[in-house]
């Protein structure tokens, strides 16, 4: 098999080449080449560098997805070892790369990362990471708080 | 920063892998977040993601004052590697309804109706004869809860109303509407002859109620014993064991479709014995109407309704 290589460069203008059946694990790269069978480098403009690799790590890891239980395993323990690399404001910014490169297994293993770390943060720490203005008066906020009080009582939190 | 162009999609993504209690807490993030959350659109998305624990619901108890109702409802859950009963964690919650009650001392029990998408339907039956017995719907996971208004008796000429109790809770699964059934009950004046008339309260629209018709059975008592069990979106329930002059009437196993509100007679697998019919016991596994013979425990067998095609078939 003949293994065409292919340019990706990023916003910032650093460039990976790779093969094409890791390209094509972006679904965004996939709809080019099926567009247009010769190009072989395509500018990614929403991606910088450094995340763009990230994705290109995931990518030539999860190239050929086998069946086997042996292979699936072995591929989720890498999985996780990759995502404790990360801190959530690196998660945060590969999962809109996998959102915008279309790359579905990274944006699920990243959704979920990102779900596991803030499933106890407080609504304050939420809004600092995601960049979330506070729209609500402080009555507002105070009756929300009030009405769904429950799901801030730590006590009740660990299950045994 | 990142770019958050695609804020929403992502956001999405993110949210519908967090448990329950992330997402009410973080109701108080911002009104975008709360209105995203409470949207019926991203409540659909989280109910398919698989991750939820089942939980089952097993007793409630109650306690009343003059002002209030509080429902305690047990849930038992398993822990996440699927371990037998030993290893279930019990987690007591309360639920306060406020609101004037009758006058007089009351003794209130709480009966389980059903549980359709770990939404639970309770109705407070109480010692004195209630016309009109409240019903509740309690989510939980998330502890709503809303009680719905006493449905009224429809008035029938020549019969006097006798009483209304709800009978089945499930889901429509074409429109995904909530519905409970009812049953009323009407005393003609001359005799002592009975009408039980079905009706369907849809639970989208709030007090929309239609009847349906009468309950096709020639005996209608609905037994006291079990309550009816929603699968694949039909009712099922069995009928009472009937004592008249000495003669029993069979139980007959009755399934009302949701969507179409039709009822229907399902038929007994060939190994039904009638002398057995007191052990038997209905309930929903994967979505499925199963029948299983538990008193004979530890050998349970459990039968499951396929449907496919309008055709019933036992396996």
């Amino acid at each position: 098999m003949s293994s065409n290589k292919i340019v990706l460069t990023s916003s910032d203008g650093e460039s990976f080449e790779v093969e094409e059946v890791v390209a094509r694990k972006l679904q965004i790269v996939g709809h080019m080449l099926e567009d247009d069978c010769v190009i072989n480098e395509i500018p990614l403009q929403n991606v910088t560098g450094d995340i763009l690799s990230m994705v290109i790590e995931y990518c030539k890891t999860h190239v050929d997805e086998e069946e086997s239980e042996e292979a699936q395993t072995k591929l989720k323990t890498w999985d996780e070892e990759f995502m404790k690399k990360f801190d959530i404001k690196t998660l945060l910014q590969i999962i809109l790369a996998a959102n915008y490169l279309n790359v579905k297994g990274l944006l699920d293993l990243v959704s979920q990362t990102i779900a596991d770390t803030i499933k106890d943060y407080t609504p304050e720490q939420i809004r600092e990471v995601f960049g979330v203005e506070n729209d609500y008066t402080e009555e507002e906020e105070a009756e929300v708080r009030k009405e769904n009080a429950w799901a801030f009582d730590e006590a009740d939190t660990p299950k045994p | 920063m990142a770019k958050w162009g695609n804020e929403d999609l992502v956001k999405d993504e993110i949210l519908q892998h967090l448990p329950v209690k992330s997402l009410i807490r973080f109701k108080s993030v911002s009104k975008q977040w709360r209105s995203m959350i409470e949207s019926t659109y991203f409540v659909r998305k989280h109910l398919v993601c698989p991750f939820s624990n089942p939980k089952i619901v097993v007793g409630s108890r109650t306690h009343d004052d003059d002002n209030s109702l509080t429902i305690l409802l047990e849930t038992f859950s398993r822990d996440h590697q699927g371990e037998i009963d030993t290893q279930i964690s019990r987690s007591p919650c309360s639920y306060i309804f406020h609101g004037p009650r009758t006058v007089g001392p009351t003794i209130t029990i709480c009966k389980v109706i059903g549980s359709c998408d770990g939404l639970v339907c309770i109705q407070e039956l109480r010692n004195r004869k209630n016309l009109e017995p409240s019903v509740y719907i309690i989510n939980p996971a998330t502890r709503e809860h809303r009680k719905l208004y006493p449905t009224q008796l429809q008035h029938v000429p020549d019969f006097m109303p006798l009483l209304l109790f709800c009978i089945g809770f499930g889901k429509d699964i074409v429109t995904g509407t909530y519905k409970t059934i009812n049953i009323n009950c009407y005393k003609r004046l001359d005799e002592h002859a009975m009408l039980l008339k079905t009706s369907v309260l849809n639970l989208d629209n709030g007090s929309e109620q239609r009847q349906i018709g009468v309950f096709p059975v020639s005996n209608m008592e609905i037994s006291n014993e079990q309550t009816s069990v929603f699968a694949n979106g039909s009712v099922f329930w069995l009928t009472q064991r009937y004592h008249k002059s000495s003669s029993k009437t069979p139980i007959k196993l009755v399934a009302l479709d949701l969507h179409t509100e039709t009822f229907s007679r399902v038929s007994w697998p060939s190994w039904y014995d009638e002398q057995h019919s007191h052990k038997m016991r209905l309930c929903s596994l994967k979505d499925r109407l199963c029948l299983s013979n538990v008193l004979q425990y530890p050998d349970v067998d459990v039968w499951s309704l396929k449907m496919e095609d309008s055709i019933e078939k036992w396996e």
